[in-house]
């Protein structure tokens, strides 16, 4: 380049692009914000139910010692998935180098017993990886 | 380029690498409302999913970036299609793509100008090597172009901009 191109070039380096406004930024704190707020929010639901199932598998054992000697086994009865929550988490990155897109399905599985008489339902959370190649990204 | 590690602030980052960033968004929206709206969309999905990646992450915010923005003009075209006529969108344009320069702002004013009357493509090249601080290797590979092509767009991108310059009879730093 010549000399009048290189003083161009270093003129036009001095101009200082505008920053965005702040309405901008607050925008993004606000995205952010809510983001993170329903993370948590998930979180909190998915530490209940993970709880809820471990004294759920507990009443189960305890149970079914009781109801063996007792010769009423609780038998299944129903068994249902439903879907909690989908989370895009966009382009992710795979240990092979990889790029594939990732959604997140969270299910709430419910499996019933009984005798007859007697209800036990274990309620347990599950997350649903689903991974999509992407061939040009 | 830095890395993003995962305690630094987003704001330290936003105020950082945001001016560059909507000067860019600027370059493919109609209005700087527009192209904050771009940026914000960007960041976001950037600050949530994609600095986890590795690699360069300024190259893809720019990414990101172009990709909301042709986003919001195929809305905008068919929102203009419906009820908004292309001068009534130009009159929105609001505000300077560059900070207010104290002594000699009439030669901003008149280098805006020109910079807006570039063809995109040479456009493009310039704002991501100048204000993008992007070598021709890292702008080929986000535009598609060689790193000798990008460097050929931005040679061309300063004379034309030097003619329209002169052209204008602007006045000089």
């Amino acid at each position: 380049m010549n000399y009048k191109l290189h003083e161009l070039e270093a003129e036009l380096k001095r101009l200082r692009p505008r920053a965005p406004s702040e309405l901008c930024e607050a925008r993004v704190e606000a995205a952010l914000a809510k983001a993170r707020a329903s993370t948590r929010g998930w979180r909190r639901v998915w530490r209940a139910l993970a709880l809820s199932g471990v004294a759920a598998a507990l009443a189960l054992s305890a149970g079914l010692v009781k109801t063996s000697s007792a010769s009423a086994a609780l038998s299944p009865v129903a068994v249902e998935n439903e879907v909690y929550d989908t989370h895009e988490d966009g382009v992710v990155k795979l240990a092979d180098g990889s790029k594939v897109w990732r959604t997140r399905i969270q299910y709430v599985d419910t499996m019933r017993w009984s005798d007859g008489g007697r209800t036990l339902t274990l309620t347990t959370p599950r997350e649903e990886l689903r991974i999509v190649p992407l061939v040009a990204y | 380029m830095e890395d993003t590690p995962q305690h630094e602030s987003w704001k330290d980052w936003f105020r950082q690498h945001g001016p560059k960033l909507l000067l860019f968004a600027r370059q493919a929206t109609r209005t700087r409302a527009d192209a904050e709206d771009v940026v914000q969309e960007a960041f976001v999905r950037f600050w949530r999913y994609q600095r986890k990646l590795g690699g360069e992450p300024l190259g893809l915010l720019f990414a990101s970036v172009r990709r909301a923005a042709v986003d919001l003009a195929r809305r905008n075209l068919r929102r203009a299609q419906r009820e908004l006529t292309a001068e009534s969108e130009l009159a929105e344009d609001d505000g300077g793509l560059f900070e207010v320069l104290g002594e000699n702002d009439d030669r901003r004013v008149a280098i805006e100008t020109a910079i807006r009357h570039l063809p995109d493509k040479l456009r493009e090249v310039l704002v991501l090597k100048i204000w993008g601080e992007r070598t021709f290797e890292e702008i080929g590979t986000q535009l598609g172009l060689s790193a000798n092509t990008a460097a050929s767009r931005y040679r061309y991108a300063l004379i034309a901009l030097r003619k329209l310059l002169i052209t204008d009879n602007c006045p000089l730093p």
